[in-house]
């Protein structure tokens, strides 16, 4: 049955989420009951999804021309969205309390950004990648500024909306240069055009790199990092949450399908480009963390400093590079979530973002605390967590491919980062509480976290399903 | 005598698109914004697509920048301070990064042979248009709607006064 859905159309799962946003909207016009669990519909709906799109494993077609392709690239990527908005979804009613209206319009935005990283997952297209990536330009320009009577709120929107637009102008001009040169703006077609002898390397390159632009905005490396720290710490939680993983990731997924394209025509400009923006990005990263006292600024600078990390896959170009960057997306977005969920759990209870308030919270929250420490030891990348293992496999194709600088660079920023993030485990464990009241938790956010506690440990320690997933994955677009 | 059309259409394009930037009053920025879209739409006659010069002029100048118009004299905005955007230190480095990536354009413009595409419609009627839209672009087609979707929702959410 549920394969007949699939074999039915091979956009059952856009077309579910698009019916979920809709149906939502009505479920939300005309119950009243309905109105006040529309989160609970919305995550129970995607999870449905979730399944039912599991259970097509390894049912592939292209459509439209062969623009929109499922390969089990896309495949990995629609899951790896698909997790991030569970997550995402379920840490939102833990902060519902702060939206004074507008409460099922956030669940649908949220669902709506997802549409488009989802079908961003299967694009070979330009004029398609466009369209998805304005979809979740537009859903967080409005999620960023939600809570509109904070100014800082408003400050986080306004700064998203000039320089997310300035960066999709550059990613437009750069997709025209390369329309212009092949005549097409599908990627076999520019692939074609790329390795024929007439092809302008010069110009392509000068395309490429208008469109790394739009790119490097999302993924947050350095020379586009600007509205990182404002836009983290001003936006509401799940939206800043949102942003570091699902954002993050569809700007190195988009540089994924590129890389086929790309890659072999100009290697040398590729490879000095992408060390480059590595090396700059984790050392702005990870030296401006460590100054930081509001915890959402201190993640904001963290996540630049994970860019860095991710690009040095790039910066690599082999397959191994792919393999580290996909692996690692996977253990950040675990890691990554559950260190927001718990700021959002904390906010809840003491209305605080401030470092310093997270003095003494192991006596406050045992649980909170352990499960910050270990989200957080994963993102410094210490051995039996996720986040190690990814290091490990970018450092390694790093060395594979001579640049030992950039492998001890990246090495020498693991202790950099462990540091500013042992400086908070020493305030939660050492430094004693101002306010010594517990702090509360829902069953439900205790599940949530517990089962981002197991993939940041499960991906630590059994490495070997997804590595052999994403090395399929990686083969079926080369 | 094409040729000729194409750069006064092309001067004024820039030279007002200049303008709206340099301009201290908002409401001259956006005058000279309806200059600038009545040049492009002027440069898309020239390349034959007379329907999106249509929907240029009809859109953009008719009624997305009369908008502009009111809200912004409805809000009865003052000239604006000379120091907001201009000064600070990254202007200094604005200049040299601008400069550098003007004359890459230069040379990459100065060697580049445009194809073209065939494929497409240059005709740029209405039917071969649509015909486009929904065969080869239809997926993009529809997800715009969506994107649209998600500007109404945000904007009814960030401008209600009163939500109950």
């Amino acid at each position: 049955m549920m394969n007949f859905i699939s074999l039915l159309h091979p956009f059952s799962l856009e077309i579910g989420l698009a019916i979920i946003i809709l149906g939502l909207f009505f479920l939300d016009l005309f119950s009243v009951q309905a109105k006040k669990n529309i989160g609970s519909w919305a995550w129970g709906l995607t999870f449905l999804l979730l399944l039912i799109h599991l259970s097509n494993w390894k049912h592939f077609v292209s459509a439209l021309s062969s623009t929109y392709v499922h390969d089990a690239l896309s495949f990995l990527l629609s899951v790896f969205f698909l997790i991030t908005l569970l997550f995402i979804l379920a840490m939102s009613k833990s902060y519902r309390h702060r939206f004074e209206r507008g409460h099922s319009e956030f669940y649908m935005l949220i669902l709506l950004a997802s549409l488009g990283m989802i079908t961003l997952a299967s694009t070979t297209d330009f004029l398609l990648l466009f369209v998805s990536l304005e979809l979740i330009t537009v859903s967080f320009y409005v999620m960023n500024t939600y809570l509109r009577t904070d100014p800082k709120s408003i400050e986080a929107g306004l700064k998203y909306l000039v320089l997310g637009a300035l960066s999709s102008g550059f990613l437009l001009y750069g997709i025209s240069f390369i329309y212009g040169l092949s005549g097409s703006t599908h990627f076999s077609d520019i692939a074609r055009y790329a390795s024929s002898p007439e092809a302008n390397a010069k110009v392509l390159l000068f395309g490429f790199l208008l469109v790394m632009v739009g790119v490097g905005f999302k993924m947050g490396s350095v020379p586009f990092h600007f509205w990182i720290p404002d836009v983290y710490e001003g936006a509401p939680t799940p939206a800043t949450a949102f942003l570091s993983v699902g954002s993050k990731a569809a700007g190195f997924f988009i540089l994924i399908r590129l890389t086929n394209i790309f890659f072999p025509h100009f290697q040398n400009a590729w490879v000095l480009l992408f060390t480059l923006l590595s090396a700059i990005t984790l050392i702005y990263g990870n030296l401006g963390a460590i100054p930081q006292k509001n915890i959402k600024r201190f993640l904001g600078y963290s996540s630049i400093g994970h860019a860095g990390y991710l690009l040095m896959g790039f910066a690599a170009g082999s397959t191994q590079g792919l393999h580290a960057v996909l692996y690692y997306l996977f253990s950040y977005l675990f890691t990554n979530l559950c260190a927001f969920w718990v700021v959002i759990l904390f906010s809840k209870a003491t209305e605080s973002d401030e470092i310093a308030d997270y003095a003494g919270l192991s006596k406050r929250s045992p649980f909170l605390a352990a499960t910050l420490f270990i989200a957080l030891m994963s993102l410094a990348g210490v051995p039996p967590l996720a986040g190690f293992f990814g290091k490990f496999l970018l450092i390694r194709a790093v060395v594979e491919k001579n640049l030992i600088w950039l492998a001890v660079l990246g090495a020498l920023n693991v202790v950099v980062s462990l540091y500013y993030y042992l400086m908070i485990v020493k305030k939660m464990y050492i430094d004693e509480p101002q306010n010594p009241e517990t702090i509360p938790l829902d069953p439900s956010s205790k599940i949530g976290l517990s089962i981002a506690i197991a993939g940041i440990i499960g991906l630590g320690i059994f490495q070997a399903p997804l590595l052999q997933w994403i090395e399929s994955a990686v083969k079926s677009i080369l | 005598m094409e040729s000729v059309l194409f750069y006064t259409f092309a001067t004024l394009v820039v030279t007002t698109a200049l303008l709206v930037i340099f301009s201290n009053h908002p409401a001259y920025s956006v005058l000279y914004l309806v200059l600038t879209m009545f040049g492009l739409a002027s440069l898309y006659v020239m390349l034959h697509a007379y329907f999106v010069a249509a929907i240029q002029l009809m859109v953009y100048a008719g009624a997305i920048l009369v908008l502009f118009l009111f809200v912004i004299m409805l809000l009865n905005l003052e000239r604006e301070g000379e120091e907001s955007f201009r000064s600070g230190p990254s202007r200094w480095l604005a200049l040299p990064l601008t400069l550098v990536f003007l004359v890459e354009l230069y040379t990459v413009v100065m060697q580049i042979h445009i194809k073209g595409s065939k494929g497409l419609s240059v005709e740029g009627n209405t039917e071969s248009l649509g015909h486009l839209l929904f065969t080869q672009h239809l997926l993009p087609f529809e997800i715009i709607s969506f994107v649209l979707l998600a500007a109404i929702l945000g904007t009814t959410i960030l401008s209600k006064r009163n939500w109950k």
